[in-house]
């Protein structure tokens, strides 16, 4: 979000940042902690952390975020497109962030029907979707990082 | 240690599991649930015998029946941590499946809010003087 001029800040410039990350963060570590490894490796004895030894509520956490992702998402493209966009243009670091998030919530969609009582899929199909899930939630990381270190915003203006 | 898969690769093959090939007494079927059920309420019918599995702790894959109701066969169990037993239990993925539904109403949520809130700045930027730096 960071440009050389900034020819307009919009209100939701000045949250969406810490409350990203956040989200980002906790879905990472709910997500993670679907597989047990929070109380193998001790971290659930660190204080105020004993929940993450708790699947259910890690899981619960999960969809939570995910509720409040699909709604953030919704809400973002739509003001992006409607206001932003005439003075912010995307940068590639975006588009990249932006593939892996749909890869993401893509996955993510079929992990929650896998989840539904009544909905079965093939045991290969199943293993794709976990499997995968967590590997774009890995790359989204590393692009994190990397374009963190780099300093690739996701706008670029487009007032010179 | 190893967790019973009821000799998933013999089946694969068309065979029986090896305890259901075994057994002397024929104590056991396999087959697609409905099926099994059919099969286990004509049983019960025939013999006044008792069924669980079919709607109890989330409709089991393995369908018992009994001559004795469940209940009392519950009651006559050693109880302790770690020990089974038969008590209701609850369905712990009930409250994902509500958090499941909500997923659906979110992202129309979250476009109608963005809606409103384009259509309020694009409102304000035509009454507003030219050069203002600020929106929403």
């Amino acid at each position: 979000m960071k440009s050389v001029k900034t020819p307009k800040k919009y209100t939701e410039q000045k949250f969406i940042k810490p409350v990203y990350l956040f989200l980002l963060f906790m879905m990472g570590l709910t997500g993670f902690g679907q597989m047990p490894i929070f109380k193998r490796y001790y971290i659930s004895d660190i204080p105020g952390l004993g929940w993450t030894a708790e699947f259910y509520i890690k899981h619960y956490l999960h969809y939570l975020g995910a509720i409040i992702l699909f709604f953030l998402f919704a809400y973002l493209i739509v003001v992006y497109f409607g206001l932003m966009r005439k003075s912010y243009a995307l940068s590639n670091a975006a588009l990249i962030r932006i593939v892996l998030l749909v890869a993401i919530v893509v996955t993510g969609i079929f992990r929650v029907l896998k989840n539904m009582p009544d909905v079965v899929f093939s045991p290969g199909f199943t293993m794709f979707i976990d499997i995968s899930h967590l590997v774009f939630m890995i790359l989204l990381i590393c692009c994190g990082v990397v374009f963190g270190i780099t300093r690739k915003g996701w706008f670029v203006s487009r007032v010179v | 240690m190893y967790k019973c898969d009821r000799c998933y690769n013999r089946i694969a093959e068309g065979e029986l599991p090896a305890c259901i090939e075994q057994c002397p007494e024929d104590v056991q079927t396999i087959g697609p649930r409905s099926e099994i059920l059919q099969e286990a309420h004509r049983i019960a019918d025939e013999e006044g015998a008792y069924i669980y599995g079919e709607k109890e702790n989330g409709r089991t894959n393995t369908i018992y029946i009994s001559p004795v109701p469940f209940e009392t066969l519950n009651q006559a169990i050693d109880r302790g941590p770690g020990q089974p037993h038969l008590d209701p239990v609850e369905d712990k993925m009930a409250h994902a499946d509500n958090l499941a539904k909500a997923m659906l109403i979110a992202p129309f949520a979250g476009l109608a809010a963005a809606v409103s809130r384009v259509y309020k700045a694009t409102k304000d930027i035509s009454k507003q003087p030219e050069g203002s730096n600020e929106v929403g």
